[in-house]
């Protein structure tokens, strides 16, 4: 019996930042899917298989940004409950909405305790 | 007419006759100058400094019977100088000339203690850019040696999957290391041309090569944005600049046109006369506003948000410092959603090279600079129909060049020696200088 665990969507424009935190998140068993603007992530929100247990979200990002995401994400009553927690520098942290802030630059084990709280690895 | 209130009045007042005589004073004029009796009967020009036209100026209001205020110095009772402003007029014709004089001194010394101020913060930023930008540079060399050495470890080990998958990551980090180190030199560049230490380590060199050389490293950026490079190249192109600078603005501008330009063709050009090098740079992205065209390439400046695109904001201010200082100019042309031009125009300067530095070892035929566009037409496109000056010379077929293959067959290009004009124009008048001599200890992270 197989269970599909649902994946973490990481929204986050820059690169190599993006890999890397993917790859952590790989090895640490679950799976990812990735989005590079605000755009994008609500586009994989609408057309993929399964909701993401969690949503990463950078703020600062061209095209769409966090806080017009999180706007729309807010308005649609099928994505308004996948827990945000915001990838964010200091002068961000209070005036965004999310479950928590991880501080740029990432650390490995806030990212990993995070992602711990809201899903599940696959067995 | 002089009523008592008058008298009190805080503002010193004089009245004078046709001829400048001083027939009335207040009190604050008492305070201000000296004893009646010393000053009534006397010419009011007297009363002021004739430093600075101070005289002049009094007897220009006595003559124009008012007009505007003017600022003379004159000394206090007690001696010392002090800057007043003269105001005269009279209320009807046929009156006596009345004058005020405001001491505006203490205005003066504030004014000045806060462009002291401003100078002090300034130069406080700079010092501290400075400071910083060292301090994040030792680290930053430490971690870039750290990760080269692990490399060469894991490289020298057998191939195995989680050797291959440890290179992998170590090569990101190196990656990451590069655009640390990057950004760290803008902040250092920057305080560089504040505090006028930035110099120029100028050779005779060849700007196609060193396009050809940042087209490969730009290559990689390119293809991940979307953008197909178009590279047009009339060379070979020699010239005496400063080749590490070089590098920096043909590697700004094409970061820039693949930042803003995603997604859409970036076409890089190369022309030359005999006397200057034209780079033009053009993208195909959201273009940039009017009256963003010059502030753009001001300190920390962008046209766009902070909050969509990252980085300093000191490319272009960069570029444009490093431009000027070899002679040059750099200008944007753009319309919102029309994608941008940049332009380039550097002086070649081989006149001043010494005869001791032939330029040698030119390739005859066009410099083999890449073209990583398969798909275009040979020759075919107009890079800027009708805008840039001059730019029908890109689509000249003879310029265009396929492939990367630096080792072409060595012509020779013996250029003009001439010995080198003394305090030639390179050093002069802007706030880079020229020097000649080994490269700065300070580019070791390159």
């Amino acid at each position: 019996m197989t269970t599909t665990a649902c994946p973490v969507l990481l929204v986050e424009d820059d690169d190599d930042l993006r890999e890397v935190m993917a790859d952590v998140l790989v090895e640490l068993g679950y799976q990812v899917v990735q989005a590079t603007n605000g755009e994008e992530a609500l586009h994989q929100l609408r057309t993929g298989d399964c909701l993401p247990c969690l949503i990463l979200l950078d703020l600062r990002m061209p095209v769409m940004d966090g806080w017009q995401f999180r706007e729309e994400q807010q308005k649609d009553p099928a994505l308004a409950n996948i827990p945000v927690v915001a990838l964010s520098g200091h002068a961000e942290l209070r005036a965004f909405d999310a479950v928590a802030h991880l501080i740029k630059p990432v650390q490995f084990n806030p990212l990993a305790s995070a992602v711990e709280r809201f899903c599940a690895r696959p067995p | 007419m002089i009523n008592a209130c008058y008298e009190d009045a805080p503002i010193a007042h004089l009245e004078v006759d046709d001829l400048g005589i001083i027939v009335h004073v207040n009190n604050a004029c008492l305070e201000l100058f000296q004893s009646q009796e010393k000053m009534v009967g006397r010419s009011v020009v007297g009363l002021f400094s004739e430093g600075e036209n101070g005289q002049a100026q009094v007897r220009r209001i006595l003559e124009q019977r008012g007009g505007e205020a003017v600022e003379v110095a004159f000394r206090r009772r007690d001696g010392v100088e002090r800057r007043a402003q003269v105001k005269a007029w009279r209320l009807r014709v046929g009156d006596r000339l009345q004058i005020v004089v405001f001491d505006v001194t203490k205005h003066h010394q504030q004014r000045e203690v806060q462009v002291t101020e401003a100078r002090e913060a300034i130069r406080a930023r700079d010092e501290f850019l400075s400071v910083a930008s060292h301090e994040l540079r030792t680290p930053l060399a430490a971690l870039v040696l750290q990760l080269a050495t692990l490399q060469k470890l894991f490289r020298s080990d057998e191939a195995s999957e989680s050797n291959t998958r440890v290179l992998g990551k170590i090569d990101k980090a190196v990656k990451s290391t590069r655009r640390l180190t990057t950004l760290v030199d803008g902040l250092l560049d920057v305080s560089r041309i504040a505090t006028g230490r930035l110099a120029l380590q100028t050779e005779v060199c060849d700007l196609a090569l060193v396009a050809e050389d940042i087209v490969g490293r730009t290559a990689d950026a390119a293809r991940r944005a979307g953008c197909e490079l178009e590279v047009h190249v009339d060379g070979p192109l020699p010239g005496v600049w400063d080749r590490l600078r070089l590098e920096q603005i043909l590697e700004n501008l094409l970061s820039n046109a693949i930042k803003y330009g995603a997604g859409k063709p970036v076409e890089l050009c190369i022309r030359k006369t005999p006397a200057m090098a034209t780079i033009t740079v053009r993208d195909h992205g959201m273009g940039i506003p009017a009256a963003d065209l010059e502030r753009i390439f001001g300190q920390f400046e962008r046209a766009v948000p902070t909050r969509n695109y990252g980085g300093l904001g000191l490319g272009l201010y960069i570029t444009r410092q490093i431009v000027e200082a070899h002679g040059g100019t750099i200008h944007a042309q753009s319309e919102p959603g029309a994608g941008a031009l940049f332009v380039v125009e550097l002086p070649r300067r081989l006149e001043f090279t010494d005869s001791a530095s032939r330029v040698g070892e030119f390739t005859d035929n066009a410099s083999r600079v890449g073209e990583l566009s398969p798909g275009s037409s040979p020759g075919g496109d107009e890079l800027s129909p009708g805008s840039s000056p001059g730019g029908d010379e890109c689509t000249d077929s003879a310029s265009r060049v396929a492939e990367l293959s630096p080792g072409s067959s060595p012509g020779r290009a013996e250029l003009p020696a001439r010995p080198v004009a003394p305090g030639g124009p390179l050093a002069e008048g802007n706030p880079l200088r020229t020097t000649g001599g080994p490269p700065s200890q300070d580019r070791e992270l390159q």
